[in-house]
């Protein structure tokens, strides 16, 4: 049953970010559809590995899976938009035409989306941690610490390994 | 999966890249096949003699070498004077080459190891999912190879859990093979390109 609701949640969540990228595909840059892919790819690893790592049961399962992929379509679209913006205030400063006001628009944009993504992944955990152990909570809490910090090593390794490559 | 796969495994699990799937098998393994077993003690006693070392900056490796070298042609000198003298003696250049080899190769470890554990990452933003993703997508931005080659690695260990899972109807989905798809031949186009190496 477990797996029966890992199934079902993860293809839901690649459907929803298949039928994004194709909607989107059109109107943005190859870069931003390769993040997308990343980002569903590491949404759903990071998934199975939590399954593991917390022994969830089927009732657990069964009531966080339906949260974790709402919260994650949620903040998926906001970190496509913060992204964007991102690039957008990048331009403005390299092409030195931008005003004051478009300045801090950008800015307020960049802002304003950051704590909407802050609040979103903290409203997720605060509903994840009302439904686990106390141990499951502590090995939630070594795991994003692991899983992420593995993620950002990797990447910089990658990194300096294309940078010696050039 | 031979052994030379399970030292791979132990490899990674010493970079601490290893998933909780390959732990799990790594560990079942471990306990049937002594030669692993010794291979991997072997891989933590060399790790433990390296942490012992102290830091080394590139100049001081080229003032090691250096010194190497000056000791390794004192030693040829010497020997061709003392010829008639023991076969230790003979051996000497050979020793110090020995050495010289031996030392490189514990500095090499030491420059290609891993990055400390946490070391630079700033621990509050470890802790959010959303803060790491944001500072990753910056990280490759805009590097298209890079990109592919990351994704590339997320996917294979996506394939790797499914199938400890055994959740394949996960991965079977039409869009996960027009990625595997597409993703293999950018990555063999950017291989072309760049003459970057998918190993990374």
């Amino acid at each position: 049953m477990i797996k029966k609701i890992l199934v079902i949640t993860l293809i839901g969540l690649s459907l929803t970010f298949f039928l994004a990228g194709q909607k989107a595909s059109g109107q943005e840059p190859r870069g931003q559809m390769q993040q997308g892919n990343l980002r569903r790819n590491l949404v759903t690893l990071r998934a199975l590995r939590m399954t593991q790592v917390l022994e969830l049961t089927e009732q657990q399962t069964a009531v966080i899976f339906p949260e974790l992929n709402r919260a994650e379509k949620e903040k998926a679209e906001l970190q496509r938009q913060l992204a964007m913006e991102i690039r957008n205030l990048r331009q403005k400063i390299d092409s030195g035409k931008s005003t004051d006001e478009e300045f801090e628009a950008g800015v307020q944009k960049i802002r304003e989306l950051r704590h909407n993504i802050q609040a979103r992944e903290q409203a997720f955990e605060d509903f994840l941690f009302s439904r686990l152990t106390p141990v499951q909570k502590a090995r939630y809490i070594i795991f994003s610490l692991e899983f992420n910090r593995v993620l950002m090593e990797r990447a910089q390794r990658l990194r300096q390994a294309g940078q010696k490559i050039k | 999966m031979k052994c030379s796969d399970y030292q791979k495994l132990i490899s990674d699990r010493m970079d601490g890249t290893l998933s909780p799937a390959g732990q799990k098998k790594l560990e079942a393994h471990l306990k049937t096949c002594q030669a692993c077993h010794f291979y991997e003690e072997e891989l933590k006693g060399i790790e433990a003699e390296i942490r012992k070392l102290p830091a080394v900056e590139p100049e001081n490796l080229a003032v090691l070498e250096g010194e190497l070298r000056e000791r390794l042609i004192r030693a040829e000198a010497e020997s061709r004077i003392h010829k008639h003298k023991s076969w230790g003696m003979k051996l000497a250049p050979a020793w110090a080459a020995g050495v010289f080899l031996v030392i490189a190769v514990l500095y090499l470890l030491v420059f290609n190891r891993p990055a400390e554990r946490d070391q630079g990452l700033d621990l509050a933003s470890l802790m959010s999912f959303e803060d790491s993703y944001l500072t990753l997508t910056q990280t490759l931005n805009s590097d298209e190879s890079l990109n592919e080659i990351y994704n590339e690695e997320i996917l294979n260990n996506i394939f790797e859990e499914a199938k400890y899972l055994n959740l394949e109807e996960l991965v079977n989905t039409e869009d996960y093979q027009e990625q595997i798809i597409n993703n293999n031949s950018d990555i063999n186009l950017l291989i072309e390109n760049n003459g970057l190496s998918e190993g990374l």
